[in-house]
């Protein structure tokens, strides 16, 4: 697959002390879904602000589908679509105001706005409250607004700075399924960050983890996990005999530790294994009371890779979501 | 050609959206009219016995009520440059530089939407200041209705384009309101809008005649007041000069005010 998005030693420094992306260097493939994780302030919008032309970045190349972002900055504004991590509707204007102007923006053709618009707002059930202005609207009927306000184009690469954050199951759901859906219709490039570390692991072809401005780590979901040093099958077999050096024979495992009756098996495939483990149970009609495969989470590939464990990030997350509460208010206020 | 259609379009498209703002809020409309009438009870009516009116053809409230229709237009477009920062703040400048728009069309947009705003507001005075006795020139006729529209529409598009640009390079509430209330008193007082500039000092003469706002009341008055020509702040123009100058003021500012709001849209 062709690299559609190249990154190339790219650093951004505020106000000449703030290192926000120090030296990145990635690419995204075409048609890829491609998740960029990382804690609070890892610098996540700071990149996507330099991809989508919003943001000079202090040095290094970007590229996009061949363009160079800074020279070419307005051919590929036309080829990206872009949901911020804030909400960015006109709050005095409806929510079918808002898509329209977004059509006329990205010059949708005439022909077939209206119908997209529908289409639009009915996967993301707004369709009742189009024609009220979006300051009536609840959090989640925001997000929901901005999402579909970045699909109007059918843009070749989509930008999603946190699409998710505040909305509930189904609507993730509903969201997720239309994306893939146009993904699969479009071939659209997906880059992604999201704090949801199991929907990253469900969604993503693949996954960079950047922290202070660095890229620790890229890879499929697949790999991520598999580095952590892969599957760990438990299995407890009644009886008195110890049957370590049994399991250690099974292909593909690397380490059995065993307490009591209990043997935990470390292994390069989880699946491949427990095929095994349970033809070895047959042959040799072990009395087995319990067995389970379990993989390495999302959750402890993040930790490893950022030394951060996710509760903390949480619990800064949660400090910022009050701040920008703060703000909210103090901007409704004055508005 | 394709281009330019979606260059239109998206002018439109933005402007529209101001215009929308501006008459979905009663208050915005309101505000705008109220300045002005204050101006026209307080120094119209009441304090006409202060000001010595006796070198002008027409009573002090026709005088003052002209000038009022113009300092509309001036206040309406100083408050677009508020705009900007709002739009910033709230990320809905990200979103348009985002989007394949030349740059020029997000202020270009703002002037465009400031002028209707400024030219409807101006009317709207106009008219009440007819309901309250302003006295026109007999033979008032369409073409001085013109005049008076061309002259609101030219201060228009030069203080908007000069507050829009100031608001996108400033890019800060606090300092950009200070350059407002600066900028407010002198450019309405050192003009010839609200009192004849026969009146002023040399100095403050020498001020009013560089400003634009003085010619554009000149031009009025002389389409719609029954007014002695040295009552005038420029004597010795003719109409068609006045309007040559702030036509030509006007796009020469505003010409220079995008090229500013188009640095100040750089990060
Ligand atoms: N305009 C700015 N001026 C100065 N510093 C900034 C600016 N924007 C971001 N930063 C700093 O750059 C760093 C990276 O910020 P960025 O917004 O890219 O983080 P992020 O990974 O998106 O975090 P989050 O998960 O909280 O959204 C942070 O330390 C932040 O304080
Ligand atoms: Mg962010």
């Amino acid at each position: 697959m062709a690299n559609i998005i190249e990154v190339r030693d790219l650093v951004k420094i505020y106000d000449k002390e703030v290192h926000a992306v120090n030296g990145i260097n990635f690419d995204v493939r075409e048609g890829e879904v491609f998740g960029f994780l990382g804690p609070n302030g890892a610098g996540k919008s700071t990149t996507i602000s330099m991809i989508t032309t919003l943001l000079r970045p202090t040095s290094g190349t970007i590229t996009l589908a061949g363009l160079n972002v800074v020279k070419e900055a307005t051919q590929v504004r036309k080829l990206i679509g872009l949901v911020p991590q804030d909400l960015t509707a006109d709050d005095e204007l409806s929510g079918r105001e808002n898509m329209q102007l977004q059509a006329d923006l990205y010059n949708v053709p005439r022909d077939i706005e209206k119908q997209r618009i529908e289409e639009l707002l009915s996967t993301v059930k707004l369709v009742d409250a189009a024609e009220r202005k979006v300051e009536t609207y609840s959090g989640g009927m925001r997000k929901r607004l901005e999402l579909v306000e970045g699909l109007i184009h059918r843009p070749k690469v989509l930008f999603l700075d946190e699409p998710t954050l505040g909305l509930d199951v189904q609507t993730r759901e509903i969201i997720w399924e239309y994306i893939r859906k146009m993904k699969e219709e479009s071939g659209m490039t997906i880059f992604l960050t999201t704090h949801y570390l199991e929907e990253a692991d469900s969604l993503c072809d693949r996954i960079a983890i950047i922290d202070e401005g660095v890229i620790k780590v890229i890879g499929t979901p697949a790999e991520l996990k598999a580095s952590l040093g892969g599957d760990m099958i438990k299995v407890t077999v009644n009886g008195g005999e110890d049957y370590s050096s049994v399991m250690s024979s099974i292909p593909n495992v690397l380490d059995v530790k065993h307490d009591g009756s209990e043997y935990k098996l470390k292994t390069r495939d989880g699946d491949a294994t427990m095929k095994d483990v349970l033809a070895k149970v047959a042959e040799n009609g072990w009395k087995v009371s319990a067995i389970s495969l379990h993989r390495p989470s999302m959750n402890q590939v993040f930790l490893e890779y950022t030394g951060k464990s996710l509760k903390d990030d949480l619990r800064s997350l949660s400090a910022n979501k009050a701040a920008a509460r703060q703000t909210a208010l103090q901007n409704r206020r004055r508005r | 050609m394709s281009e330019i259609d979606a260059y239109l379009r998206q002018t439109c498209a933005l402007t529209s959206r101001e215009l929308k703002h501006w008459y979905r809020s009663k208050t915005q409309v309101a505000m705008a009219l109220i300045m002005p009438l204050m101006w026209l009870g307080l120094f119209g009516f009441a304090m006409s016995g202060f000001i010595d009116t006796s070198g002008l053809d027409i009573d002090y409230f026709s005088y003052l009520a002209m000038g009022m229709v113009i300092i509309t237009s001036l206040s309406t477009s100083m408050n677009a440059g508020m705009s900007v920062i709002w739009d910033r703040r709230f990320g809905f400048l990200a979103k348009l530089k985002a989007a394949p728009i030349p740059r020029g069309v997000i202020p270009l947009s703002k002037v465009l939407a400031t002028t209707v705003k400024a030219a409807i507001q101006s009317m709207l005075i106009l008219i009440i200041g007819l309901v309250l006795g302003l006295n026109l020139v007999e033979g008032f006729g369409i073409v001085d209705l013109l005049v008076i529209i061309v002259a609101v529409v030219a201060v228009a598009l030069t203080f908007s384009s000069i507050f829009i640009a100031l608001g996108l390079v400033i890019k800060n509430q606090d300092a950009l309101m200070s350059v407002n209330m600066l900028l407010n008193l002198p450019l309405m007082f050192a003009s010839g809008a609200m009192f004849p500039t026969s009146t002023f000092p040399d100095w403050l003469r020498t001020v009013a005649n560089v400003n634009p706002l003085t010619y554009a009341a000149d031009a009025i008055r002389r389409a719609s007041t029954p007014l002695n020509d040295s009552m005038l702040s420029v004597p010795g123009l003719s109409l068609a000069e006045d309007m040559v100058l702030i036509i030509v003021s006007a796009i020469v500012v505003t010409a220079m005010g995008m090229f500013f709001a188009r640095r100040g849209l750089k990060d």
